[in-house]
């Protein structure tokens, strides 16, 4: 079940200090505060987490959602927020910008710096995911922070459309499904980020087309190499770390992610194609360290042990 | 760029060969049982999406499928999701018929025999190869022949999703298309992993937290004018009676509860407001009234008084 939270459930005394136990759970920490009178307030969330992604549901009235310098300053789990109106108007500042989230705007903004949204009769859905879990330069992340997101893209409407779906639907969801959405989930939010990037802050390069595709090739060709990893992508493809993290994110591609994704694919396959060998050799052949580093890998992909997996999946006797 | 095709083009007298040809080039080869030549229309754009190949087709007159010999020839075998677009399209795969109307999607595989029916329909299929999804055989096949929006919210959401791709498509720059692979397949596995094996409809508490989603829904979108029964129906996958029998079970009549929150929110914004900078055409506008005389009515019911002498009476 998710977690339910309205003010006017508490008696009026209790209040603030509800609000403060309420707002307590969200990754990023703010402070809520009523801005009218108090028979006007309102402030109702529900939130869920989809693996390392959170999303809080939230409608208020006459309510302020503050994260002043203090906070954004202080040692934290670095994380970006997007909001997507689908009530009301909110107005949202951060860093000297104002702007007004009406219902279907999206705007971005991150944990680093500080801002207020102000809820007149207003309601929203707010995705909220750490930097880390993206595995994203911070350039790119950070790249359309308070701003409002182009909806017109397709791209960007096809990711708003299924942010919007998760806040509205997938909150009840059993707690395995949710967990199997944080992988997609992930990945549209890169393409969006990475997409909203390249239309605000890097120029147009005429290579850009064919380096994606040049990478991916050399990525698959080099799959099964320990010591694959971004330098070498970089370095092979004559651009710098970031630049290559950029057109690989452009493609949906995390490469820590990617890499282990493909790696235990392509071993899932060795172990029904190649019976004779044993699990350590095709480990080692996937480009694991180790038997047990293959094992914990495969299991969180496949929810079974490679040696399971091979007896499940082995082709009937003729 | 994108593969067109459009069979008004051709001669009449080469339109049956041509569509059979067509319909034998795709990635999983079927055929096309045709009536009166007059009454046969159909045009195809498809495209690629990495791995998922995307096929939009809309027309009349035809019958397609997939025989039992066509599915044992050696072929890759192809994972197959049709979203409906608009029309009717009437599935039949193995024992399993499903009659797919707009905003359905189905989906059925290479691997066994199947019809669909092709009258003023169109529809967009997406073709992903099994080693695409990775995915034991069983678990891909424990579902096909359904709708996988029936009743079952995460089937819903990726439906809601392909719906969107199969939309965008042709909008779409080849970066962000080849960026939607990824996330399209993930999104794929996720349904087919956690829904298959046994009976995720069963498993779904879906009707205990009906009521608390739906309330929520209504919240999230007070200030919608189109929000009506028909809408919260659609978007919770039930039948607008089912909806308004939820809604009274929590005590709610929807037409009362929106006049009253939506009449309370505009009375605030009256007392803490004024002209010019912000109306009453404008208050009423932003709480979903359909215009000012509408409001105006609603709110002398309610308060005895017309929103501007209320205004004013602060």
């Amino acid at each position: 079940m998710p977690t339910t939270f309205d003010v006017e459930s508490h008696a009026p005394d209790d209040r603030p200090a509800a609000l403060a136990r309420g707002v307590a759970r969200f990754p990023v920490d703010v402070d809520v505060s009523a801005v009218g009178p108090p028979g006007e307030f309102a402030f109702a969330t529900t939130s869920q987490w989809f693996g390392d992604v959170f999303v809080a549901s939230c409608s208020g009235r006459g309510a302020e959602v503050r994260r002043d310098s203090r906070r954004a300053a202080r040692d934290h789990e670095r994380t970006v927020l997007l909001s997507l109106g689908t009530s009301g108007t909110a107005d949202f500042r951060q860093e000297g910008g104002n702007l007004r989230l009406c219902a279907g705007d999206v705007v971005q903004y991150c944990s680093t710096i500080p801002f207020v949204a102000t809820l007149n009769d207003a309601a929203r859905h707010t995705v909220m995911v750490a930097y880390g879990a993206l595995d994203l330069p911070d350039r790119v992340i950070e790249a359309a922070a308070g701003r409002r997101v182009d909806h017109t893209a397709p791209l960007t409407r096809i990711v708003v459309r299924y942010l919007r779906d998760i806040g509205t639907h997938g909150m009840h969801l059993p707690h395995e499904q949710r967990l199997a959405l944080q992988a997609p989930t992930l990945d549209l939010l890169r393409a969006l980020l990475a997409t909203t990037a390249a239309s605000t802050a890097c120029a147009r390069d005429p290579l850009h087309e064919t380096l994606g595709v040049r990478m991916e090739d050399f990525l698959r060709n080099h799959l099964r190499e320990p010591d694959l990893n971004i330098a070498r992508v970089a370095a092979a493809h004559d651009v710098s770390e970031r630049y290559a993290y950029l057109v690989l994110a452009q493609r949906g591609i995390s490469l820590g992610d990617w890499l282990r994704a493909e790696r235990v694919r392509g071993a899932a396959r060795a172990l029904v194609e190649t019976p004779g060998a044993t699990i350590s050799t095709i480990a080692a052949t996937w480009a694991f360290p180790d038997h047990a580093n293959f094992t914990r890998a495969f299991r969180r992909t496949y929810g079974t042990s490679p040696r399971e997996y091979r007896v499940r999946e082995a082709p009937p006797p003729s | 760029m994108p593969l067109t095709f459009d069979l008004d083009s051709i001669a009449p007298d080469e339109r049956q060969p041509a569509l059979r040809e067509l319909l034998l080039q795709n990635p999983v080869p079927i055929d096309v049982a045709t009536g009166g030549i007059e009454e046969l229309h159909v045009a195809t754009t498809a495209d690629f999406f990495g791995a998922m190949f995307m096929v939009s087709c809309d027309g009349r007159g035809a019958v397609v499928h997939r025989s039992e010999k066509r599915v044992r020839e050696d072929h890759a075998r192809t994972m197959m999701l049709s979203v409906v677009a608009s029309g009717r399209s009437v599935f039949r795969h193995n024992d399993t018929m499903t009659d797919a109307r707009r905003g359905d999607v189905v989906a059925y595989a290479s691997t066994m025999p199947y019809s669909a029916t092709f009258d003023d329909v169109a529809k967009h299929t997406f073709m992903i190869d099994y080693a695409a999804l990775d995915l034991p055989d069983r678990t891909l096949e424990a579902q096909l022949g359904q709708a996988i929006n029936d009743g079952h919210t995460l089937g819903r959401i990726v439906a809601g999703y392909l719906t969107e791709i199969a939309t965008e498509s042709i909008h779409l720059p080849d970066d962000q298309r080849r960026a939607l692979e990824r996330p399209s397949l993930d999104l794929l596995r996720a349904l087919f992993a956690t829904t298959a094996g046994h009976d995720g409809r069963a498993r779904e508490p879906l009707h205990t937290t009906l009521g608390v989603r739906m309330m929520t829904y209504l919240k999230m979108h007070l200030r919608d004018p189109d929000l009506t029964i028909t809408r919260l129906a659609r978007e919770h996958g039930i039948s607008e009676r089912y909806a308004y029998l939820i809604l009274s079970r929590n005590g709610i009549q929807l037409a009362d509860w929106l006049r009253t929150e939506r009449l309370a929110g505009a009375a605030r914004d009256l007392r803490t407001t004024a002209e010019p900078q912000q109306s009453i055409a404008a208050i009423a506008s932003s709480w979903g009234f359909p215009d000012q005389a509408t409001f105006t009515r609603a709110f002398r019911r309610r308060h005895g008084t017309s929103p501007r002498e209320y205004r004013h009476a602060k």
